[in-house]
């Protein structure tokens, strides 16, 4: 295939050519209440190609790998390209010195989840199922297993000749428990870039399942929270969750440029001095957003976004970097073979600092603790709403009480502005999600626990 | 093509007497994208390939395959059965087919002409033209067709094609400490949307939003735009209609058949015989043939939604809602066409008095559906009195109860259809402007 692709290049009319290559096997799991809900498996793949003509952008793809209807399928993306040129008055006019990327990369793996069969995932969920069936309160339950191979080899007209394999594993726990007659859910979820060992490196997956089962028990007895502005511990995985949805769509450059909150406004101070902000797809092996080399052959480096509260820089990809000068660190990603690569996220979280964990509740007079992110949304202007999973209220330095149903909302920088206390733990806790803007895309983020103000709403009841 | 390879699986099946179904679908779509006030660049996508489910034993197993692989789709299909729970669902028989309109030759033609980058120099063009500050700095325009086929190893072999245009912008006035944004969206089966109106309107929104109001936390009725109200309801209300939410308590309305649930005038129903419809379509992904579920008629609730599979888990008949995200997923109960109806009253009648208006909602996918319980950030939202708009509201939460709003809500003339990807969720609907007058605002 690779011989293929290089000809490609050599025949291709336009400007620039980059051609991808990638294949997928996937294999989806669900239980639910004791039964075997879904098994899929599938394999699928194709070729996408992106060129520029005319200082224009066209993109096309296919699932047919024979040579002549890639070429024909090449012929096709010159076409759109000139069909997008015909208005355009900004041509893009090139990315400047690019070099080439000719290497192999590999996730690394600690046991590929390959090596297990589909029976012995369809039992596992099975009895972690019953087992959480069978806890006090539980009256349902559903585990979920997700897994993707991807395999790919890039080559642009640059000279890049890209070959990656990588694997990405989900694991997901929900319990449920119904309180007079409201049904609450605990769930536990574990999303990683490796294998089956590096999944359960932590927590073996009946750990896992248990938790979720405690989080249900625990909700049971909760009452909502009523909305108001509060000062608020946020755990990793919501700081996560805002460092991606609050802040780190409003840094890609392709957001920047349609007039996001935070255009203009590198050098300005836009967090409090504690925070310091990085995207990176090698940031740690095992991250579910690891990403060493993106979609336009370019190998992945530190984005130093915020620095101790200053924005420093951008999320870009090649063409917009050359625009803004700006420098492309690998964020150019695309989730499919017939998705075009678009700015994305990789890794997104925020550097632990020196505060101890404990201490952030301890000093606490009065305000929650929030753990566990249920979908979070957010704005060009970083305007953001979460659910939130627990809602632990804090007085005079102790969790009190457990609240459920609770949501965080806010201004982004506005919320990082608040900040005054960053503890010094940190996790990746974004893993077993996915980022949808305009087309998937697996990212992580974490980051230490934290304190700021935030509003906090609920169901309006005391 | 596509058909002749659903028939090439059909006949696999039958010769290794299995039973089953097959879904093929071939599509063709191209997008241009809109970035800072010109199109940035075009995507052309092409779709093709089948979803194959045998159902062996009570069990089914599902796979999936481009043409010229069916007997290995088959295959994995078969291979998959052996490790799903026994359902037993019974796959429909041949049934008189309904004619539904969904394909207009001239989206088709447009395609093939190339002249979606003109529909989408239109919007942006319009968007510039209210203002001059304005930057249409986001937007979409494509045109799609393609093909869908269902057959079954019980004689059902149907065929239909279909076309979509849509198109939406966002419109912005820049600003140092925020930037004021605003959009609008259209989206057609037939060859009739108005792209420049789609430009002028996202543009005269945000002009609208140039002035600032704040208000007090309180029970100020709100009028919900077409896009907004539908996103609310798709998450916090519609899944309650779905026979399996029923079945498993997480539907509000589970034991409330024939109760009162809503106003008189009231009207919810799942439509896809609808022709034009954003998700009308003569059968449904399992290959049963649409017919119009009604869930709520005069303010009284009266059925539910069902696939193959939860209609034998519900006892019940199949009400033509089995429905795929692609070939690549198998069929799973889901609304198609949804229509709000009710009393039809001019938008300006809603307006009166003190409102506020809103475009948009963030957070919608918190809603609970069990209890109806919303909670949003609404963005854009305006403060209205007698039909003015007085300026912006930012960073406004809309909360209420969906169920309890039904009996009060006030709907307008404007029906709109929607057709938006938010997620994995697709949104096909038919809804006007709603006014809620039963809500909490908690304003800044």
């Amino acid at each position: 295939m690779k011989d293929i692709l290089l000809r490609l290049v050599e025949k291709s009319d336009g400007d620039y050519i980059e051609l991808r290559y990638h294949t997928r096997d996937q294999k989806r799991i669900e239980v639910v209440k004791g039964d075997t809900e879904e098994v899929h498996s599938s394999t699928y793949g194709g070729v996408g190609i992106r060129v520029l003509v005319d200082g224009a952008w066209g993109f096309s793809s296919t699932s047919r790998t024979r040579e002549e209807d890639i070429l024909k399928t090449m012929k096709s993306a010159e076409c759109a390209a000139r069909f997008s040129a015909k208005g355009k008055k900004e041509r893009v006019e090139g990315f400047g010195e690019m070099t080439p990327v000719d290497g192999t990369f590999k996730a690394r793996v600690n046991d590929s989840v390959t090596n297990h069969s589909i029976e012995d995932k369809v039992n596992l969920l099975t009895r972690l199922d019953k087992d959480m069936r069978a806890c006090s309160d539980i009256n349902s339950a559903k585990c979920l297993w997700n897994e993707i191979q991807d395999d790919k080899l890039i080559v642009n007209s640059f000279g890049t000749e890209v070959s990656l394999h990588d694997e990405k594993v989900e694991f997901h726990t929900i319990a449920y428990a119904d309180s007079n007659g409201e049904k609450v859910a605990g769930s536990e979820s574990r999303g990683i870039t490796g294998g089956w060992k590096d999944l359960f490196a932590i927590d073996p997956a009946e750990d896992i399942a248990q938790k979720a089962v405690k989080t249900a028990q625990q909700l049971l007895k909760a009452k909502h929270p009523k909305g108001d502005i509060a000062t608020v511990v946020l755990n990793p995985e919501l700081v996560g969750l805002i460092s991606h949805e609050a802040i780190g769509h409003t840094v890609e450059a392709d957001f920047v440029q349609s007039g996001s909150i935070a255009q203009g406004k590198i050098n300005e101070k836009v967090a409090s001095e504690l925070v310091t902000m990085v995207d990176h797809g090698t940031a740690t092996p095992h991250a579910a957003g690891w990403t060493p080399v993106d979609d336009e052959g370019i190998l992945s480096t530190r984005t130093e976004i915020i620095k101790e509260g200053v924005l420093n820089e951008y999320l870009y990809n090649m063409e917009i970097a050359s625009v803004l000068g700006g420098k492309p660190r690998g964020n150019a990603r695309a989730y499919e073979y017939s998705d075009p690569p678009i700015i994305r996220m990789t890794n997104t979280f925020i550097e632990p600092g020196d505060h101890g964990v404990d201490e952030l509740i301890e000093e606490t007079k009065e305000g929650f603790y929030l753990e566990g992110a249920k979908g979070g949304q957010a704005d060009a202007n970083g305007e953001f709403m979460f659910g939130v999973q627990k809602a632990w209220r804090i007085k005079d330095g102790e969790l009190t009480e457990l609240l459920r149903g609770a949501s965080i909302s806010g201004s982004g920088f506005e919320v990082l502005k608040s900040i005054d206390a960053v503890a010094d733990n940190f996790e990746f806790k974004m893993g077993a999600g996915y980022c949808g803007k305009f087309q998937r895309a697996k990212v992580d983020g974490g980051g230490p626990n934290l304190r700021c103000t935030a509003t906090v709403g609920g169901k309006q009841e005391g | 093509m596509i058909e002749e390879s659903v028939k090439v699986a059909l006949e696999y099946l039958n010769k290794q007497g299995l039973e089953g179904d097959v879904f093929g679908i071939r599509s063709r779509n191209v997008s241009y994208s809109i970035m800072n006030g010109e199109i940035s660049d075009s995507t052309e996508y092409e779709d093709m390939g089948l979803g194959i489910r045998v159902l062996k034993d009570g069990r089914i197993g599902f796979g999936y395959c481009v043409p010229g692989k069916e007997e290995r789709g088959v295959k994995k299909a078969l291979e998959l059965s052996k490790l799903s729970k026994k359902i037993g669902i019974s796959l429909p028989g041949e049934r008189d087919a309904v004619t539904v309109k969904t394909f207009d030759p001239k989206v088709q033609d447009a395609l093939e002409e190339g002249i979606g980058a003109d529909l989408a120099q239109k919007m942006i063009d319009a968007a510039y033209s209210v203002d001059n500050d304005i930057i249409p700095t986001r937007g979409e325009m494509s045109l799609g067709y393609g093909t869908k086929v269902v057959g079954n190893t019980k004689g059902v072999f149907m065929v239909q094609d279909a076309t979509i245009i849509d198109g939406s912008i966002a419109a912005t006035i820049p600003g140092d400490k925020t930037s004021l944004m605003a959009g609008e969206a259209g989206s057609s089966r037939k060859y009739d949307v108005n792209f420049e109106e789609i430009g002028l309107k996202a543009g005269d929104k945000v002009v609208s939003m140039r002035d600032k109001e704040t208000i007090p936390s309180d029970n100020i009725p709100v009028v919900m735009s077409p896009e907004s109200i539908g996103l609310l309801l798709y998450f916090g209300l519609i899944p309650s209609f779905n026979g399996e939410n029923v079945r498993k308590g997480k539907s509000v309305y589970q034991g409330s058949m024939d109760d009162k649930v809503g106003a008189e005038y009231l009207s919810i129903l799942d439509d896809p015989t609808a022709d034009w419809g954003m998700g009308s379509f003569p059968f449904d992904d399992e290959g049963v043939v649409s017919s119009s579920t009604s869930f709520v008629s005069q303010g009284k609730l009266t059925n539910f939604i069902y696939d193959l599979k939860e209609a034998v888990n519900s006892d019940t008949e199949s009400t033509g809602n089995g429905v795929r995200g692609s070939f690549k997923s198998p069929p799973q109960i889901g609304d198609r066409n949804i229509i709000i109806r009710g009393e039809d009253l001019q938008i300006n009648n809603l307006m009166e008095g003190r409102v506020i208006l809103v475009d948009g909602v963030m957070g919608a996918h918190t809603s609970n559906p069990a209890s109806g319980d919303f909670s949003v950030v609404a963005n854009p939202a305006w403060l209205v009195e007698d039909g003015e708009k007085k300026g912006r509201l930012d960073g406004l939460m809309v909360s209420g109860n969906l169920p309890e709003s039904l009996h009060s809500m006030e709907l307008a003339d404007d029906h709109k259809k929607i057709f938006y990807a938010i997620g994995s969720a697709v949104l096909k609907m038919e809804v006007p402007s709603i006014k809620l007058n039963d809500v909490t605002i908690s304003g800044k």
